[in-house]
């Protein structure tokens, strides 16, 4: 099953979406 | 887990660029003050300047998940005066997901999103009557009813 390519920083998310005309989706999660 | 699933996956890469952030790291506290994070899970659509434009909370199941993603995106798409792709997303909501949760807003929407392309009002009203067939129950019917 393949995952979510998550991106590194909210500042590589935000490059990438302007370069892609895309928007930023965060996701703030707790692990336990 | 709603993530694995494919058709969350699909949405997920075909429309956004993704970033996750574990609010018990010590060191991403300074961006979720920035973002003013209270409670998980904490969804956020942002344009690729940083300026946030939908949120929601709350757990979705895969089923109601990917509506909520597709029509959040829509919605930053129509804040960003983008009208086609914010009507082509909401309609995208209506015709694979239309007993979802967030089907009334994308019904109310849909209609915004071709006003404000058009500036005509049959545009406007036409969606609003459907929505309020389809969903007479729902805060969307309420706020339309003006």
């Amino acid at each position: 099953m393949s995952e979510i390519a998550w991106l590194g920083s909210l500042e590589e998310a935000q490059r990438v979406a302007r370069e892609r005309d895309l928007v930023v989706l965060i996701d703030v999660f707790n692990p336990t | 887990m709603t993530y694995p699933e494919a058709p969350v996956r699909e949405a997920i890469e075909r429309l956004t660029t993704p970033y996750q952030i574990d609010n018990s790291v010590e060191t991403n506290e300074p961006l979720l003050s920035r973002l003013r994070h209270v409670w998980t899970p904490d969804l956020r659509i942002l344009d690729p300047d940083g300026v946030e434009l939908y949120r929601w909370n709350g757990y979705l199941p895969p089923a109601e998940f990917t509506p909520q993603l597709i029509a959040a995106v829509a919605h930053a798409r129509l804040r960003r005066k983008e009208y086609d792709k914010a009507k082509e997303l909401y309609e995208e909501v209506l015709r694979r997901f239309p007993t979802a949760l967030v089907a009334a807003e994308a019904e109310y929407f849909v209609g915004v999103s071709a006003y404000r392309k058009s500036h005509e009002a049959g545009d406007l009203l036409k969606a609003w009557h459907e929505l309020e067939k389809s969903h007479p129950g729902s805060e969307w019917t309420v706020k339309q009813n003006f």
